[in-house]
């Protein structure tokens, strides 16, 4: 009895492990990969899924070619319905944002992330612009003869 | 650090601070300035010609210099 139970327990460890072996050896890896704006290039031009991560103020002004406009803070609810097996390329404009969005999906286990860490600032290409039209650009300073310092800033 | 330069530069500089998520007119004035990235400083003389732009933390002497090249 004594030798029954311990050669079944025996069984039971080598199950265990192999069960844990054959988890870590197939289930999906995340892989995240830092990109140059040339590979970028490529990668758009291949097809990969290119998403820009800024505001859509942001975005309007200039993106880059064939971009998807998902603000960061959206990330979690519009990525929920995306295949995890599709690669992805995202960017910023200087990284910062882009940092949480890649590592987010990431731990959602998306399979192939590409980072374009340096951010649309260093997107030498051409840019495309967004389909909201601004009303003329003519804002009045309070004082319309002394010079003028715009701070350009987000919440974010 | 801006509002203290606001304050240093008051009747001589007019600072406009845009919030790129909630000001109506960011859109059109980053178009306007090719603003990209933030935060980003626009300095404009008074004849309305662009004197220059700096791109992201910018240090205290550095925003001090354009201010002061202002005219």
């Amino acid at each position: 009895m004594n030798g029954t139970a311990s050669h079944f327990a025996r069984w039971a460890v080598v199950a265990t492990v192999f069960a844990v072996v054959a988890f870590v050896a197939f289930r999906p890896v995340s892989s995240v990969e830092n990109v140059s704006a040339a590979q970028l290039g490529e990668l758009a031009a291949s097809g990969v899924r290119v998403i820009d991560v800024r505001t859509p103020a942001e975005f309007n002004v200039g993106h880059i070619p064939g971009a998807e406009l998902v603000p960061v803070a959206e990330i979690a609810s519009v990525a929920a319905g995306w295949d995890r097996a599709e690669p992805l390329v995202i960017y910023c404009a200087t990284g910062q944002r882009s940092s949480s969005a890649v590592q987010f999906l990431s731990e959602q286990g998306f399979e192939t992330v590409y980072h374009f860490n340096a951010g649309i600032v260093a997107w030498t290409g051409p840019l495309e612009q967004g389909t909201t039209t601004a009303a003329a650009p003519e804002r009045t300073p309070a004082t319309a003869d002394t010079p003028v310092m715009y701070e350009f800033f987000t919440d974010w | 650090m801006v509002d203290r330069l606001r304050q240093e530069y008051e009747g001589r500089v007019t600072f406009e601070l845009i919030n790129a998520d909630t000001d109506a007119d960011a859109e059109a004035l980053m178009q306007r300035f090719g603003v990209n990235a933030f935060p980003t400083f626009v300095f404009i003389n008074s004849d309305g010609t662009v004197a220059g732009k700096l791109l992201g933390a910018v240090p205290e002497q550095r925003l001090r210099e354009k201010l002061d090249a202002l005219r």
